[in-house]
């Protein structure tokens, strides 16, 4: 088995489940655990999408310019326009006025937030919840200095300033998007901010987790001739499309580092093994704009290093699947990359090599979420975990999304794989889907060749 | 709702063989397929022993390495050992009376043990083993309540059988068929 960078970031807690309820068809609390992999599965409208569009929402929220309150409802990765598009309302007696939306650690604790209609703005956070051994914080806006200090245990406290005494110090509840902050001042002075306040460390990672966290969506556009470049950090807001994949090529060509190089060289093997190309460069064309070119052929061949063509000018598999592959080496250890349908536009014998791009990112400790209606891929990581060298069990962790044909919601089946890829109970239908084609076609020949 | 019941279930390899027959006039083809993919509908399971995987392998078609496939992924084939029961396949190839080489007795034996250690029915479209075998039920009280079922015969209903959970019926049983 690769060598694994996993829980690499040491005594920092991760991201380990999300659990959520009230929000579109996901009414009753749903908890998906991250695995290294995580695969949601399901049919169309099952609810797949609408549980991840809760995350990012947040991530869309923390990352808009301008403060849009507790929520942004409208940006790249998930567009409402209110309040009543995102709550449940799935029948008598089951309507939310409130989602929840909680995360636990890989450390005992979690971090819970319930946001819904508000009295006085469309959409606030009533309750923001955070959990750790030690202590429970439960924070509500409007709630007395006295509710909120009762809560915090010694070390949370704020320090009284010399000249003072410990009651003429007030603690106060303040929003920040859709966080709920404590904050300390003195009594009647200037509004003079005391050390105490702030925010817990499982809530810096959570912020930390939304900000880094990276979303493909399942429709990545046309190509085009050039792309417009942008700056490549850690974190790549909105969406992670064609522009930030011209921008970290270009980047990392531009670097004198081995690391870049390398990772050059490892999307180019990834896409080699895809059977799709075996180089990709990135050629500014301005300083704000670069076109991305490919190998005209799959393999290299002897002074083929600049048979490379415009990326519009080859099948869509490559187009579709490169911002994949990049996305999957520009992720850091424990970054987490949400990719909805990364098999889009490809042969199912790519889709099968896909399974193998994905073991090779999680051995670099990168997470990955995956939406996918492929059962090549599904099949394939069952296999790479049967077969024992590049996929561990516990690597993977899948969801079957249903949704009630009555009340419309969502319902969601976990499960694991055993040592021989197996999932058990699980109501997958992909494998049952392909059987029951397979004994059409086969009944169809036999009636014209006149079976009885 | 009624609970569904399940159960494991020997089945012969030619049942794979034939459901990946194509084209088949007779029927048998699609009646085979319609077997496997209600096992796998249903949720019963399938007894795999070392013999019946290697005579699986043997005999496989695209639609039964597909069908097996999904039995391994949802955990429905049940590995086990089906040790021979001492002394019977002799007694069996003694009243052989058909003309049957042993050895054409003999690969079939593996069912017998897999029904047997399995307390398990048999899915079979082989008519001449089960001839056979109740020819042998009186040397050979072992398989009086073996269950066989043709999933061929229509007449059977081997799918309202595998629907109702595949009971043993007593009209199921060799010993029936032998009486």
């Amino acid at each position: 088995m690769a060598t694994s960078k996993r829980g690499s970031l040491g005594n920092w807690p991760s991201v380990k489940a999300v659990e959520l309820s009230g929000f579109k068809s996901v009414f009753s609390p749903t908890t998906v655990d991250l695995a290294p992999i995580t695969l949601l599965a399901g049919a169309n409208s099952s609810g797949k999408s609408s549980f991840m569009q809760a995350l990012v929402l947040l991530k869309q929220t923390l990352e808009a310019q301008i403060d849009p309150g507790p929520l942004k409802l409208g940006g790249p990765n998930v567009h409402f326009s209110f309040a009543d598009q995102f709550l449940s309302r799935i029948g008598k007696g089951k309507e939310a006025s409130a989602f929840k939306l909680g995360f636990t650690f890989d450390h005992p604790g979690c971090v819970q937030l319930t946001i819904g209609r508000g009295k006085e703005t469309p959409i606030e956070v009533r309750e923001f919840v955070v959990e750790d051994e030690a202590s429970k914080v439960t924070l509500r806006l409007g709630m007395t200095s006295n509710e909120i200090e009762a809560q915090l245990p010694d070390g949370y406290k704020a320090q009284t300033p010399h000249g003072f005494k410990a009651n003429e110090i007030e603690y106060y509840v303040e929003p920040s998007r859709f966080l709920l902050n404590y904050q300390a001042r003195l009594k009647g002075g200037p509004d003079r901010l005391l050390a105490g306040g702030g925010r817990h460390l499982f809530t810096l990672r959570l912020m930390n987790f939304l900000s880094r966290f990276i979303h493909l969506p399942g429709l990545r556009g046309h190509p085009l001739r050039r792309y417009p470049l942008a700056a490549v950090g850690k974190a790549f807001p909105g969406l992670f499309g064609p522009e930030y994949t011209a921008s970290i090529i270009s980047a990392w060509q531009d670097a004198k580092g081995d690391d870049a190089k390398q990772k050059l060289n490892e999307v180019g093997t990834d896409l080699h093994d895809l059977g799709l190309t075996w180089k990709v460069a990135a050629k500014r064309v301005s300083d704000a704009e670069a076109e991305l070119l490919v190998g005209r052929l799959q393999s290299s061949v002897r002074g083929g290093a600049h048979d490379l063509v415009n990326i519009a000018d080859v099948g869509f598999g490559v187009s579709q699947v490169l911002p994949v592959v990049v996305a999957l080496h520009v992720a850091e250890a424990e970054q987490t990359v949400y990719l909805e349908q990364p098999e889009i536009h490809l042969h199912p014998a790519a889709q099968v090599v896909l399974a193998r791009v994905l073991a090779r990112a999680i051995a670099r400790g990168v997470r990955v979420i995956v939406e996918t209606h492929s059962s090549s891929l599904l099949l394939a990581l069952q296999t790479l975990v049967a077969e024992g060298a590049e996929l561990h069990p516990d690597d993977v962790r899948l969801y079957w999304f249903t949704r009630d044909p009555k009340t419309g919601e969502t319902q969601v089946s976990p499960a694991s794989l055993d040592q021989e890829g197996a999932f058990g109970n699980w109501p997958v239908d992909f494998g049952k889907v392909e059987l029951q084609l397979e004994s059409r076609y086969l009944d169809a020949l036999d009636a014209r060749h006149g079976a009885k | 709702m009624s609970k569904i019941v399940t159960r494991s279930i020997v089945i012969d390899a030619d049942v794979a063989r034939s459901a990946g027959n194509s084209p088949d006039s007779s029927g048998v083809a699609k009646a085979c397929r319609d077997f496997l993919q209600a096992v796998l509908d249903i949720c019963h399971h399938a007894v795999w022993t070392p013999e019946i995987a290697a005579e699986w392998k043997r005999h496989a078609s695209r639609f039964s390495r597909k069908w097996r496939v999904q039995m391994v992924g949802r955990r429905k084939l049940d590995e086990m050992e089906a040790l021979p029961v001492a002394g019977l396949e002799s007694r069996v190839i003694a009243t052989n009376d058909q003309g049957l080489l042993p050895e054409e007795i003999s690969k079939d034996m593996h069912l017998v043990y897999a029904a047997i250690a399995a307390e398990s029915p048999v899915a079979s479209c082989d008519t001449a083993i089960r001839r056979r075998l109740v020819k042998a039920l009186p040397r050979a009280s072992e398989l009086q309540s073996v269950i066989w079922v043709d999933p061929s015969d229509q007449a059977a209903a081997p799918l309202d059988w595998l629907k109702q959970g595949a009971p043993s019926e007593k009209q199921r049983q060799l010993g029936y068929e032998g009486t």
